[in-house]
Parts: C-alpha cells; structure tokens; sequence
C-alpha cells in the first residue's frame, strides 16, 4: 500500500547530520564524498550493505570507490562519524578502508536492490525499485521502504526540487506532493540472484498467501532469471498450484527451473490432468525422466491421461474424484467427503460407483448434505445427464455442461467404466485459449 | 481390456505422439521469427526512400557499401540477440539495471522522439503508397491507425508474429520490381564488388545516411525483447543466432535490389527523388506499370508492417524500464501511462501526416537526428553490457570480438557524427 509520508520527512538532507528517528533516501548518500577525519578524501560511497535477516536490514558497511574508476573497498558502519548533503566523514583516515568482502547475509542494496525487480507481497505486484527510505534511529541505518512511484523516479533525476515547486505553484494539493508509493520492506521479496537465503526464508511465507492466479501474473511479469529465483523458492504446494495458472510456454520453463526431484514433487501435487498436458508438451526424454522420478501410482495416472489428446475429454479429466458407494447413509457420506476431500479439488459433486467400477447415479455435495441422516445414498442420486467419452471434443464438453448447467461431467469407456471427471474449469480454459 | 483405457484407441496416442515429434522439429519455428521480422521492419518507409534515393542519384555506385553495412548490422544484432537470450532481459532492463535511471530517461527520451518520427515517415508511407493506387489519405491514414490498434489490442502474440512473417514474404516484391526494370548485370555487378566513393558531400551524406537507416537504435531494443519475448534457451541460441544472421542478409538483398531498380531507371534518365512514392512514380514511365506498382505495394507493406511495431515496441520499453504496469493484458486504469504512451504514439504519427502544411521532412528529419544521436550511446552501452563477465558469464564478448566489435562502433561513432553535422550545416 503506498504510505503517506510527512512532506518534510523524508529527502531534503539536513546541512547537519542527520537527526535520530529521520527518514533518508539511499540516493541522498549514494555518490556522497567519503572523507578522513582531518577531512582528506577517501573515495566515493558506492554502496550499503545491509544485514538481511530480521524484518527491516541494519546496515553493516559501504562499499567506496577510492578514485575515480578505481578499486573498490569496504568500510564497517561504525566507522562513519556522521554525513551531511555534501560529505560522509569518517572516524578514521585510509586504515577503514578494508579489502571488498560479502558475508552471505548481506544484501548490497545498490547493486541488488536499486532498479531492479521485487514482488510486493501485499499487494501481488512486481515493481521496479526507484529508490530505498531509511531510517535512522539508535545510531543504526536501516532499510524500511522501497520506494516505487513517481516521485522516486523524479528525485533520482535530480528535478525533486524543480518538480516540487511547479506542481506545487500550479495545484497546491496535487497527491503527488504528498504520496509517495512506499512499500514495507517486510513485504518486499527482493529477487537478485545472489539474495541470502535468510531473506528468502522469511518471506516464503508471505509468498504461499498469494492467490495462486496471482502468483501466476506475478511469475509472467518477472524477467526470466528473477522468475526462476521465486519459482525456485516457492513450497511445492504454492508452485504446483502457480504452474497450474500460468501459460503453457511459462510452465515449460519454469519446471525446467527446478532439479528434477523437486520438479516431479510439483508435479505429483498438481491435478493430474494439469501435469498430464503439460507432461505432453516436454520432448519425450524429458517427460520421461520425470515420470520417473515421480511416485509409481502419481505417475500411472499422469500416464494414462496422455494416451490421450488433450483437447478430449480424456485429456481433460481428472481422474481423482469424489467417489460414493450405494448404500452409505448420508451421515457416512458425509465422513467420506471428509475423508477424501485432501486429494481432490472440487467436491461439488460425488459419483456413486456400482460393480465394476461402472457409474451408477452422481449427487451433489447440496443433496448429501440436506438430506437425513440417515437416508440412503441409493435412494439420492440420480442418473447424470450427460455422461461423455474420452474422445469427446471440448467443444461438444463445453456445450453439454451449458446445456445441461453441469459443473462436472463424468468420463466412461465403452464398458461404462468411471474414468474421471471433466469440471468446467477446464473445459472453459481449453474453449477460451484452445 | 478394462485394465488399459488406451485399447482400441490408438489413434489419440499416436496423434498426441506424432504431435511431440512435430513439436520438436517445430523447435525452429519456436525460435526463428524475431530476427527475420526485425530486419525486415528495417526496411520501412525511412528505408526505402534512403535506398531509392541511393539509387536514384549514385546508380549502382554505392551498391558495394551494403556490404560492409551487412557485416557491421550482424555484429551488433548478433550481440543483441545474445544479450536476450542469456539474461532474459530487455535492453532498456538491462540499462536501467546497470547504469540507472538518469542513463535511462535520457535514452528513453531520445528514442521516444525517434521512433515517433519514424512512426510518422510510415504514416506518410501508408498515404504515399495508396495515392499512387487513387486512395486518398483523409481515408487511407486513419484506415490503418485502426488497423494497427486492432491487429496489436485485439490479436495474440502468436497470430500477430504469423502475419508479421508472412508480410515480410511481400518484399520479394521488390526484387521483382528490381528485375522489372532491366538492369545491366556486367554494370552492377562492377558497382558491387570494387568499391569506389568520390569524395563529394552528396556522395558522404548519402553513404552514412545508407549506414544510419540500416544499424537503427530501435532495432536493437526490439530484436532483444522479441527474443526475451518468445523464451529462447541458451541451448538453442545457436538456432536463434541463424535467424538473425539471415535476416540481416535478406534485409539487405531487398535493399540492393531497390537500390538496383531506381539505378537502372531514375538514374539512367537524369531524375531526382525525394520520397519513396517519387520513386514508385518515377518509375512508371521508365520500368512499367508493374514495377511502379510492385514498388508501391512493397512501400505499402512496409510502412503498414513497421507502423503496427514501432510504437507499441517504444511504449513497452519505456514503461518496463522506468518500472510502470505495460501490457495489452492489463486494464486501462492499471497501465495509464502505458495506454497514455500508445494512443500518442499512434494518433500523433497518424495524425500529422494529415495536418495539411506540416512540414513532414523536417520531423523525418528532427527523427534522424535522434537516432543518430542515440546510436553511439546504445551501442556503448551495449559492448559494456555484453562484455560483462557477472552479467553474460561465458557468453560475454570474446577478446577478438571485443575489439573487432569496439573498433566497428568507433567507425559507426565517426560516421552518425559526421552525418549530424552534414544534416545539422545542410
């Protein structure tokens, strides 16, 4: 959400240094003189480094260039005496100026951070970051927003002032001087590849909160290696649900993104007709070695569903579905939806199986659970209406289900053997995008 | 029987198989496509009218330039289209990311002016050409404004890049029109392989003129987003690398045998000609009906072709690198500035081409000076960028084609300065 900020807070570095509890901007300090204490100059501050873990990163140490276009060094926070608009003074002249070094919990913020590519959490977004506030509080610099608006943009250009008093003499209560679209840093997943893993950690479970559809947006506006990093991050639930979102072309290559292990755990948690299309689509080597790396009975199903083509029925059903037996009352149906709803998607409706796996009657979740108790499922369901074959086409899928207002069709071989289930889900993502 | 769900159906199976096997040998069409459609947008209205103008007053005196002008356009798109493939970056990313956001705006600036220039000289191609065929422009220009708007709102990526490579297959027309007008081979194959310049203004402005049309900054931010775009795997790049390298051949084939065809007819007959529709006129009387219709059709095609990329590609790079939602997927209220973007883009361009009494060639103009000015910084940025080990890995410019590729921009440097300063005294 962008936060309302007081107009004087931030920006506009004070000629004296810098106040307890104020707001600055990373580019308020980026490019600042770096001076000893007898005022000799150092180098240039090219970059923070701040510590990841915990909700808002301390800054640890800066990295300065010592002369124009030369070697870069690091230098600890706790050598910075103080800095103003102009320069950073330090306690110490050269001896600060220590060997470039990066503990793998640091983040460099310019380098990692600035211009580039985060996902706000909150709000399901990917941003590019115009500039980092922070806060200086108890001696300590820490990273509390990006900033990603408008004015971000205009401040690193340096017409912050400029702009300002134009807006500001042609409409006095424009939003624009008083907004700045800053998003918490606790919400903020940066996506560098070299992001310490502790950061990765703590947002992992702001992550698996995002709405799967969401998640899948967010996956096709990253660039390609920032996407890998959150593909490859995400718990196996998250991404199996993700990678049933996203376009046919993403899928491809994101599951490539991950080791084969983990790619066959995604794809045992995605429905298996999800897995099974996108399966078809890896060249034969590859889908194989995944079959393999797969549990046998997961595997199986996903096999099955590729013998056939996947704009039929067959290629769309599902084979894992609610199933009833005639004689339960309504009381043991109801445990039984309890009992199976773990592996299945949709529980609109059940299918009562009779012998030989042959569909007898289906009824909804609607008519178990009105019924009494103790009422038969025999004497509930009914005959489904529209019962399919797996080579129907999606089209004739699609109009069946309109015609008859289905939510699921059944899929039966010559025999009238229960195969799987078509919901409408899918058959509208096949008629919509083919 | 019950056991196998397959039985008795074997046809699916060996569809869905046959299918995997198409779409492996298919690999090609998932990786060819941007090179071919970016080279051949290069031969847009701008184009044609410089090569005819090549032609029209040099003969085929300047022919064997277009060599070496093939050799510099595949070293610097070769390098584009490897930047795309290995980062998955645009380049207006990849700028933003490494040289901030000031580098940023001031390039996007410059480009935003080119390609709005270049979006007018198509416009004024699209009314050229279809006057020539008794079409006036108050209904040809806003005819194809919708057109574009329609073809890149309403089409998908994949039936657009279908007709934007069959409408390259329409610039044949101009080798045709270049065999049409009867050229003597013995004259043009000289004019081809023994170079020889005379040191006169005309003949220098004419020359980096012909360099500043065909190496184009736009093509560069293009070329890499189409290939981001269509998700080409480093495996595969050396696929990607064909595309490029053909499409940079066959773009200057076409403009060969333009050059070829107003050679063998205006420049024969004594003429001048200041647009490419002088051109598809002037031909009438000296090559046929035909070849002046051939001539105009391929303008048509062009300008129509690189009127539906050039303003959309503008908006995406502009909004992607200063971090504002861009996509035809995302609603208005979710991407103003990017909606805001096109729509000047495109009324703008169309719009000025109708405004009686613009001065059309000095916007052509004003939009040469910007590419010319933008040039030497993309393609400084480039070789950085390329050249960087943390960014490219092994893919990163090699030593020899570090310098081959430095010393060919300082040439490309010299020769856009020394044509600024030819357009900015004349």
């Amino acid at each position: 959400m962008p936060a309302q900020v007081n107009e004087n807070g931030p920006a506009a570095p004070a000629s004296q240094p810098p106040r307890e509890g104020n707001f600055l901007f990373l580019s308020d300090l980026l490019g600042l003189p770096v001076r000893g204490p007898a005022g000799e100059r150092l180098g240039t501050l090219v970059d923070l480094l701040a510590d990841a873990a915990g909700a808002y990163p301390r800054v640890k140490a800066m990295r300065v260039r010592t002369r124009r276009g030369g070697e870069v060094k690091r230098v600890e926070w706790e050598d910075v005496d103080g800095w103003d608009a102009r320069r950073l003074r330090l306690k110490r002249g050269a001896q600060a100026l220590r060997p470039l070094q990066l503990l793998s919990s640091e983040i460099p913020l310019a380098q990692d951070v600035l211009d580039r590519q985060i996902v706000d959490t909150d709000d399901a977004k990917v941003e590019r970051v115009n500039d980092l506030h922070l806060l200086l509080a108890r001696g300590e610099l820490r990273v509390a927003h990006v900033d990603v608006g408008f004015r971000g943009l205009v401040r690193r250009m340096g017409w912050q002032p400029l702009v300002d008093a134009l807006v500001r003499s042609l409409k006095p209560g424009a939003p624009y001087l008083k907004t700045e679209k800053l998003v918490s840093w606790k919400h903020v997943q940066p996506l560098s590849a070299g992001s310490p893993r502790v950061r990765l950690d703590l947002s992992r479970a702001a992550l698996s909160e995002i709405h799967p559809a969401d998640l899948a947006e967010i996956l096709e506006d990253l660039d390609r290696r920032e996407r890998a990093v959150l593909f490859r991050e995400l718990p196996v639930e998250a991404a199996a649900d993700a990678l049933e979102e996203v376009q046919p072309e993403l899928q491809r290559e994101l599951l490539h993104a991950l080791e084969p292990e983990k790619a066959a755990d995604v794809l045992e948690e995605m429905q298996a007709d999800d897995a099974a299309d996108l399966l078809a689509d890896l060249p034969g080597d590859e889908s194989a070695e995944l079959l393999a790396e797969m549990e046998p009975s997961e595997a199986r199903e996903v096999e099955r569903l590729l013998t056939y083509d996947e704009d039929s029925a067959g290629g769309m059903m599902n084979p894992e579905f609610l199933r009833l037996s005639p004689e339960l009352t309504a009381t043991q149906a109801l445990e039984q939806v309890r009992a199976q709803a773990e592996h299945i998607a949709h529980l609109h409706d059940a299918f009562v199986l009779g012998p030989g796996g042959k569909l007898a009657g289906v009824l909804s979740l609607r008519d178990i659970i009105v019924a009494r108790p103790e009422s038969r499922v025999l004497g509930l369901m009914h005959d489904h209406p529209a019962p399919l074959r797996p080579d129907d086409r999606a089209r004739k899928v699609a109009e069946l289900a309109a015609k008859y207002n289905l939510f699921s069709l059944p899929v039966e071989d010559e025999a009238g053997k229960l195969l799987g289930v078509v919901t409408v889900d899918d058959v509208l993502e096949k008629v919509l995008h083919g | 029987m019950a056991e196998s769900p397959a039985a008795g159906r074997a046809t699916p199976r060996s569809v869905r198989l046959l299918r995997s096997r198409w779409a492996r040998l298919a690999l090609v069409a998932s990786v060819v496509g941007p090179g071919i459609i970016t080279a051949n947008v290069d031969n847009d209205a701008g184009g044609i009218a410089t090569y005819s103008q090549a032609g029209a007053d040099f003969g085929y005196t300047l022919l064997w330039t277009l060599i070496p002008i093939t050799f510099a356009l595949i070293l610097v798109q070769e390098m584009t289209a490897r930047m795309g493939v290995v980062t998955g970056k645009g380049l207006s990313d990849l700028i933003r990311e490494r040289f901030g956001v000031k580098s940023t705006f001031f390039v996007m600036l410059a480009l935003v002016i080119a390609n709005l220039g270049n979006t007018v000289a198509e416009f004024a191609g699209v009314a050229g050409s279809l006057e020539i065929f008794g079409v006036p422009r108050w209904i040809s220009v806003p005819a194809v404004a919708v057109l574009v708007w329609a073809l890149v709102v309403k089409g998908t990526a994949r039936i657009v890049e279908r007709i934007f490579l069959a409408a390259c297959v329409f610039y044949v027309s101009y080798i045709v029109a270049g065999f049409l007008a009867r050229p003597d081979w013995g004259e043009v194959a000289r004019g081809t392989f023994i170079p020889t310049l005379a040191f006169t203004a005309p003949a220098l402005t004419m020359v980096v003129t012909l360099v500043g049309t065909t190496i184009a900054p736009w093509m560069q931010f293009y070329l890499q987003s189409a290939i981001v775009e269509k998700g080409v795997r480093v495996e595969d790049y050396p696929l990607s690398r064909l595309d490029v390298v053909v499409g940079c051949i066959v773009t200057d084939v076409v403009a060969f045998f333009i050059v070829l065809a107003c050679g063998a007819t205006i420049h024969k007959a004594g003429g001048h000609i200041e647009t490419a529709k002088d051109a598809a006129l002037a031909l009438r009387p000296l090559a046929g009906k035909y070849a002046s219709a051939l001539f105009a059709f391929g303008l048509f095609n062009a300008s129509v072709f690189a009127a539906s990329i050039l303003p959309l590609s503008t908006t995406y790079y502009v909004c992607e690198a200063l971090g504002w939602e861009s996509g035809i997927d995302k609603r208005r209220d979710e991407a103003p500035q990017f909606y805001a973007l096109y729509a000047t883009m495109i009324v703008l361009g169309a719009g000025l081409v109708m405004l009686p009494g613009l001065p059309l060639l000095k916007i052509m103009l004003l939009s040469q000076t910007a590419n010319g000015v933008l040039l030497p910084f993309i393609l400084v940025y480039m070789l950085l960028l390329a050249g960087d080990e943390r960014l490219m890995g092994r893919y990163r410019n090699g030593r020899w084609l570090s310098l081959v590729a430095w010393a060919t921009t300082g040439i490309l440097v010299v020769l856009t300065a020394a044509m600024l300063w030819l357009t900015l005294r004349g």
